[in-house]
């Protein structure tokens, strides 16, 4: 019964709920960050971010306060330097997303 | 057990992560890799009643864990059990308590499919206990996920326990649903569904016993506390009445049960 759950719910393509997934970030807009750092901080993000909290946009907060925020998230979910430094370039192109649409 | 209460009682804010919402039913998200947590146990479950012998009954049952991601999907957790129990027993007067170690368990949770990434979260849990001349292996199949300030979990538990020196051995199934909102970033409340049933030697199906109640937990930046009062609503005997109650059953379940978790991360 296990084995039938879990391959019905694994064949599953349905998405989580939105406010779980951060939206689709737009590279050539955003810091001109790689397709790849985009691919690895979405990655992260899910893993490490969002099984435990909805998207908050970090385009709402103010510099000091973001970054006070991502110290402490990334303390909370034991992020490795790298991962963090991956993370903090994905969520900061949403800011800079904002404000290039801004101009 | 009164400073997780006073903590419950007096916390303030934070959003987190692996905190529990539910003092019955998992979550299916487990511990980020590299986290650890303390967590302390209290459940409580009282009143069963004199036809069965035992007048003025009370069990406390008693865990000390400690919580490891081993990795993004994979959390162990060992703890300590402990219970001590006491009733009256109505033919002689003669009041009876124990207090008895229940032993060492090794809890073990993969999570199969985030819920950050699938419509529904689902985690496989696996936990032996032991304690000398008491065993047990307890399974579980966890599902769940959120839905903005919603949260909602079902589990579906099958355990076997051996005891009297492993000879005898005894069957659980059990059924138990959460559904839970965030008032804000440090309190939710929610309601909490139980359905628990005895097989003795695998023979017979001896009872069932369905509990429903209220839940509020509260998270903070270091530690969080879960609080469930499950009342029993409805029960049967299925070997026949011989707690002489035809609503509830009382014979391996109490009138009303609860659990506090106190878990503090580090």
């Amino acid at each position: 019964m296990v084995i039938v759950l879990v391959a019905n719910l694994a064949g599953c393509q349905s998405l989580p709920p939105a406010d779980r997934i951060p939206p689709t970030l737009d590279p050539a807009k955003a810091a001109a960050l790689s397709p790849d750092i985009v691919s690895r901080g979405a990655k992260l993000y899910s893993l490490k971010c969002a099984r435990c909290h909805k998207f908050y946009n970090p385009a709402d907060y103010g510099d000091a306060e973001w970054h006070g925020w991502m110290t402490r998230m990334s303390k909370k979910a034991h992020l490795e330097s790298d991962e963090r430094e991956i993370l903090v370039r994905y969520l900061d192109a949403f800011r800079s997303e904002e404000r290039a649409l801004e101009h | 057990m009164f400073v997780a209460l006073l903590a419950l009682a007096l916390c303030p804010a934070n959003l987190r992560a692996d905190e529990r919402r539910f003092g019955y039913t998992y979550e299916p998200e487990t511990l980020p890799k590299g986290g650890a947590e303390f967590e302390n146990w209290v459940t409580f479950r009282t009143q069963r009643n004199k036809r069965i012998g035992q007048q003025n009954f009370n069990r406390w049952e008693l865990r000390q864990a400690l919580e490891y991601g081993v990795n993004d999907r994979y959390t162990v957790e060992l703890y300590l059990n402990e219970a001590s129990q006491s009733y009256r027993n109505p033919a002689t007067g003669e009041d009876i308590s124990a207090f008895r170690f229940g032993g060492v368990s090794l809890e073990n949770r993969y999570m199969v499919l985030n819920p950050a990434e699938r419509a529904v979260g689902l985690t496989l849990y696996l936990e032996p206990r032991y304690s000398g001349d008491e065993a047990e292996v307890e399974q579980k199949i966890i599902l769940g996920q959120r839905h903005g300030n919603w949260k909602w979990a079902f589990n579906l538990t099958h355990a076997t326990e051996w005891s009297e020196n492993l000879h005898k051995a005894e069957g659980e199934l059990e059924a138990s649903l959460g559904i839970a909102r965030d008032l804000n970033t440090h309190w939710s409340i929610g309601l909490e569904l139980r359905d628990h049933n005895e097989l003795p030697d695998y023979h017979k199906w001896e009872n069932t016993a369905l509990f429903l109640g209220p839940v509020i937990s509260c998270r903070r930046e270091k530690w969080w506390a879960a609080l469930s009062v499950l009342p029993q609503i409805y029960g049967v005997n299925y070997g026949g009445d011989p707690d002489g109650n035809r609503h509830l059953e009382l014979e391996g379940h109490e009138r009303l049960n609860l659990r506090l978790i106190f878990g503090i991360d580090f």
